[in-house]
């Protein structure tokens, strides 16, 4: 490949990116209209979920060199998350059996500001993106 | 401390810790998130898991926020 040729390379790539950002903030900025627990939201989720679950799944696996540094990190991030899993699962248990203003879940704290339009734009926005990198890895 | 107190301020600790591995990426004291994320992709049923995971934030964040 000589240097004449890599513009022509990278511009598709550039046009598929170009074309995914778009078509992101396009549906983030569809799917923030749906309201909370309706099926309109359940429907918006589905699909890109759907999606990304069957494009991430079906690539084969591949080889990575798992580092000591690599190893210990992805042990604190498994550790973090399921110690956040955990708290989660026991405030959710909390606010069915004693109440949800004692033991609210960080899904209800962060009810106020998912109703915000612009936030859960944004919060749409970033989902989608992070499934878009699930795609792209 | 109120049981309120106490299950926000869990929130709370865990969202700051998140922030330190975050920043720690950044300075490379650790590794990324999306090279863990490699990692955890490496094999098939990682990849289910990191999927399920992601499917499960939009649920619970984007369609049921109570």
């Amino acid at each position: 490949m000589t240097a004449d040729d890599q513009p022509r390379y990278g511009t598709p790539r550039r046009a598929v990116v170009l074309v995914a950002t778009v078509a992101t903030a396009a549906y983030a900025a569809v799917a923030s209209t749906t309201g909370v627990n309706t099926v309109g939201a359940a429907v918006a989720v589905a699909v890109p979920g759907a999606t990304v679950a069957v494009l991430t799944l079906r690539r084969p696996s591949r080889l990575v060199r798992a580092e000591p540094v690599l190893r210990r990190g992805a042990a604190i991030w498994v550790v973090v998350a399921l110690t956040g899993l955990l708290w989660e699962a026991g405030a959710y248990l909390g606010e069915l059996t004693i109440g949800q203003y004692e033991h609210p879940t960080v899904s209800v704290l962060l009810a106020p500001l998912l109703h915000d339009q612009v936030v859960r734009f944004a919060a749409w926005s970033l989902w989608l993106y992070a499934g878009w990198r699930l795609i792209r890895r | 401390m109120s049981s309120r107190e106490i299950t926000i301020a869990g929130f709370l600790v865990l969202g700051a810790v998140m922030v330190t591995l975050v920043a720690a990426s950044w300075t490379g004291r650790l590794p990324r998130v999306g090279e863990v994320v490699d990692l955890l992709g490496a094999r098939r049923s990682g990849r289910v898991l990191v999927v399920l995971a992601w499917w499960w934030l939009g649920w619970h964040f984007l369609v049921r926020t109570s």
